[in-house]
């Protein structure tokens, strides 16, 4: 659903593509980044940690060093060996030897000497008589002979953690005589209280992490006790505590040193991390937002304009155009629409005037067969008229024009030959009649070519040309017309015919495809010649030549025959079409040729 | 990318430190001991860290009041608890189906008097029962000797005395004074309560601390505590009675069901070790429970009235119930 909702906006979809981008980039980035920041900055204190870790350490070590030198010295000192084994000596120069051989530790120890369990001599500044059995294992283990560092936990004292102490004995007659070094915890607590910052803490335990000297923030022990837990737990040291805890064995030894800092980053800080990029992502959505508002505004507007244009354009306003300040693709998208519209426009126009055209021809030539049906009526009764008043020369022409006129105004464009002539009849009557019986017709058609189809009215024009041009001033005028069939093989015979019969003519190209469409539509290569004769003044060789040529500024005296001529060759081809040619005995020979064809008239 | 890649290689070499430093000192169940005590932290931490050093042990310690532990221990909560450690003897042999009976390896070595029968309890130290007086304002001769002139009519509201009810001392000296005495606690009480004229400590601890400043001239409290007083400089003066006193011992026993009872009966071996009860008598002011360990010469021998603990705990109920009423009376 909110996908759909989504989709259903330009500005939504802009909105949660920035978004996405936006929380693809920005929130893995930012954690990323807290976390890679978190992690570097704890290694970093996790160096320095350590490093001052090693430091204390390495403090304490160089004093439990220099403490085991001293007592190897001691131990091997003849003066002390004696003054213990005897019981007593030269206070002084015990005392000389002792200090001579601890200078190096007597700012930080207490070296005590042991006979029984009797302190004899010492260092310190208290009293010499140290409780007898004080710390009795430690005593235990040195008379077993081992070089021992322990610690103890002195009752007398309230604080956690007690005196580090290394013991050797040293002889054993009677009883046996130890060398004590006592490490205070103040001492080490000065010692190596510059290597430890304020906000850090240091233990110093046994191996059973019973404190020997707390220092700083592990002053509470409660570091030290869950340390303790975790281990009897055997769990990590330093799991579920909060600051960073450094566990160490000192070399050597079986002490242990804790080193603890507090967390690098407080919690709080790594959540102020995750609220500034909170705050981030918030800030971004709202420009994310406001980009997107301006984004498609800056995208849409156009697109609504089109759109709205678009909707004008459909509801027929094609005079609309779109007005855009740009010079984005958006501007030649509305240069492209209005060049659309205009030309849509103009289409329609010159669509509507051709149509109106069309109408007014239809309507023209309905009022123009009106009129000759009325003329045949008319001419009609004109004929019966005439022959009620026995005018027979009125009812021939009456009678002959209405067959002409009927004729003429029949729509269809091909009739038989056998009406043709009976055309070329009725028309000569009536110029008979005009011209004072001044020529004669004469039809040589046989019979089996009177249904041979030709296209209507192609004789008569060439039978007036005849008239006309011919028998002006004639008394015993002849026109003559004859049909004969031609038995042609293709076009060549028939060429060789037209230029034996025409040798005017020049019939110089053959092999047109008229000759195949003959061809095709008779089923043979017959071919119907029509001759008109006369014996009137002859045809001027400037009209042949310019029939041949299509001259038609020449030909304007006889259009009748130019029109013939171009009818048939519409229909026909070039090949086909009329010829004239001056007969030697006088007058002229129109020769017409068209495919013979029977049939269908309509075609 | 080094920034990014280099934080991941650090962390996982010190967890690599981690592990191996916890996993070499990480504590096997063997190695382990669970301590419930009532102690001070000056008394079981060095004698724990002792038993840890001597066997390899480690101890978890869980300090609190001895009703607490006995608590915690009984509602099943201190299911974790191996040792009981402090606490009057008496308090053991009120509980007894809590504990586990064992008999130290040196049991010759002990005086015979403060053993529990059946071995339910091992003791630790003996803390006699004395008398103090603030010596500023008491003579040495005026000074009460034995427990029958506590009662004079000079003592008679001078007597600091802590509430029965908090303190488990001040029970066992009501205890002793009827068995010295013979009277039941019903008829005890009212007389004790009317010596002590209404004046109740609130705890033990304000004994000593009362008489030094002289608002009590004399006081009843243990020997240990006394000595410890005297030894961090309180003015006050100790009188051993002269009928007797007893020396209740505190004691130490494995509970029922110990996760690590074998190491609970080394613990209890350790705590009557020569070198503990040495180290007890000379630290912690505590008497020995070992034949051989000699007294040293700060303490006087202590002449020890016979006393029926079991009685103790039986009129317990009673004597509490009539130390409220004349409490309860008197307000």
């Amino acid at each position: 659903m909110g996908l759909g909702f989504i989709k259903q906006s330009f500005k939504r979809q802009i909105f949660a593509a920035f978004l996405s981008v936006l929380i693809l980039l920005v929130i893995p980035g930012g954690i990323l980044t807290i976390h890679t920041f978190q992690t570097r900055v704890r290694l970093d204190y996790e160096t320095r940690d350590l490093e001052q870790e090693k430091y204390v350490s390495g403090r304490i070590s160089e004093m439990l060093e220099l403490s085991k030198n001293a007592l190897e010295k001691l131990s091997r000192s003849q003066v002390i060996r004696e003054a213990l084994k005897t019981g007593s000596g030269n206070t002084i120069d015990v005392y000389s030897e002792l200090y001579r051989e601890t200078e190096d530790i007597r700012n930080f120890a207490v070296i005590e000497l042991y006979r029984g369990r009797k302190c004899r001599y010492s260092t310190g500044t208290g009293n010499g008589s140290l409780m007898t059995s004080d710390y009795y294992w430690i005593l235990k283990e040195a008379e077993a002979g081992k070089d021992v560092v322990v610690y103890a936990l002195n009752s007398s004292t309230e604080d956690a953690g007690s005196a580090l102490l290394m013991v050797k004995k040293i002889l054993d007659v009677p009883e046996p005589c130890f060398i004590v070094i006592r490490l205070s915890q103040e001492q080490v607590r000065e010692q190596i209280k510059e290597g430890i910052s304020s906000r850090d803490g240091f233990i110093l335990a046994n191996r059973f992490l019973r404190p020997f000297c707390l220092i700083g923030t592990a002053e509470d022990g409660l570091v030290l006790s869950k340390v303790r837990e975790n281990l009897l737990s055997s769990e990590a040291y330093n799991s579920d505590i909060r600051d960073n805890v450094y566990l160490s064995e000192l070399p050597g030894t079986e002490l242990l040193c804790l080193y603890i800092t507090p967390p690098v980053l407080e919690e709080s800080a790594v959540k102020a991390g995750y609220r500034v990029l909170l705050l981030l992502v918030l800030f971004g959505m709202i420009v994310c937002f406001i980009a997107a508002s301006k984004f498609s505004e800056f995208f849409s507007r156009p697109i609504n304009e089109l759109y709205r244009a678009m909707k004008r354009f459909r509801k027929g306003d094609f005079d609309t155009k779109i007005e855009l300040d740009r010079e984005d693709e958006f501007q030649q998208l509305a240069v492209g629409f209005n060049k659309m519209t205009t030309q849509l426009k103009e289409t329609m126009e010159e669509q509507v005037r051709s149509e109106r055209k069309v109408t007014e021809t239809r309507i023209a030539m309905m009022q123009a067969q009106l009129n000759p049906h009325f003329l045949y009526n008319t001419l009609d009764t004109i004929k019966w008229a005439a022959k009620a008043n026995q005018v027979s020369e009125v009812a021939t022409l009456a009678s002959s024009l209405a067959g002409i006129l009927r004729y003429s105004i029949s729509g269809k464009q091909f009739s038989p030959l056998e009406k043709e002539l009976e055309m070329i009849r009725r028309y000569c009557d009536i110029q008979r009649i005009r011209f004072d019986d001044c020529f004669t017709l004469k039809l040589e058609v046989g019979d089996e070519l009177l249904n041979a189809i030709v296209p209507k009215l192609i004789l008569q024009p060439l039978v007036e040309n005849s008239i006309i041009h011919g028998m002006e001033g004639q008394k015993d005028g002849r026109i003559q017309v004859r049909a004969e069939v031609e038995e042609t093989d293709g076009n060549r015979a028939f060429a060789e015919d037209m230029a034996g019969g025409n040798p005017d003519a020049d019939y110089g190209h053959t092999g047109l495809p008229g000759s195949e469409l003959t061809g095709e539509k008779t089923g043979n290569s017959r071919n119907l010649r029509i001759d008109i004769e006369d014996n009137g003044r002859g045809i001027s060789d400037e009209y042949i030549k310019a029939l041949e040529t299509d001259d038609e500024e020449t030909l304007k005296g006889h259009l009748g025959l130019n029109n013939v001529n171009t009818i048939m060759r519409m229909y026909y081809g070039k090949e086909y079409g009329v010829k004239a040619s001056r007969r030697e005995e006088g007058g002229t020979l129109i020769t017409v040729r068209v495919p013979l064809e029977f049939g269908d008239e309509d075609k | 990318m080094a920034v990014l890649l280099l934080p991941g290689c650090g962390k996982s070499q010190r967890e690599e430190e981690i592990r191996a430093v916890s996993q070499k000192y990480s504590v096997p169940e063997e190695k382990q001991l669970t301590v419930y005590t009532s102690h001070k932290e000056e008394v079981y931490l060095p004698v724990i860290s002792e038993f840890e050093n001597a066997t390899g042990i480690w101890v978890n310690i869980v300090a609190g009041g001895t009703s607490e532990m006995f608590d915690r221990i009984e509602s099943g909560e201190g299911s974790d608890c191996d040792i009981m450690f402090g606490g009057g003897a008496e308090y053991y042999e009120a509980k007894k189906d809590l504990f586990y009976p064992y008999r130290v390896t040196e049991s010759e070595q002990l005086f015979g008097e403060y053993l529990s029968p059946e071995d339910l309890w091992t003791p630790f130290t003996e803390l006699p029962i004395v008398f103090i007086y603030n010596p500023k304002l008491v003579a040495k001769r005026d000074a009460p000797r034995n427990w029958k002139e506590l009662f004079d009519e000079r003592w008679k509201g001078q007597i600091a005395f802590a509430d029965m009810e908090v303190s488990g001392t001040s029970y066992t000296i009501v205890s002793l004074m009827t068995q010295l005495f013979n009277e039941a606690p019903e008829e005890l009480i009212p007389e004790l309560y009317e010596q002590l004229d209404g004046n109740v400590l609130d705890s033990s601890g304000l004994v000593i601390p009362n008489v030094e400043s002289g608002r009590c001239m004399v006081g009843i409290t243990l020997e240990e505590t006394a000595k410890k007083y005297m030894a961090k400089g309180y003015d006050i003066a100790m009188i051993y009675p002269e009928e007797g006193t007893i020396a209740l011992p505190d004691a130490c026993a494995i509970v029922k069901n110990a996760p690590h009872s074998f190491n609970a009966g080394k613990f209890l071996d350790f705590i009557v070790a020569y070198d503990t009860q040495r180290y007890a008598m000379e630290h912690f002011h505590r008497r020995s429970v070992r034949t051989d360990v000699e007294l040293s010469q700060d303490y006087e021998e202590v002449k020890l009235l016979d006393f029926d603990i079991k009685k103790s705990a039986s009129e317990e109920a009673a004597a509490m119930e009539a130390w409220r009423a004349v409490r309860a009376s008197d307000k």
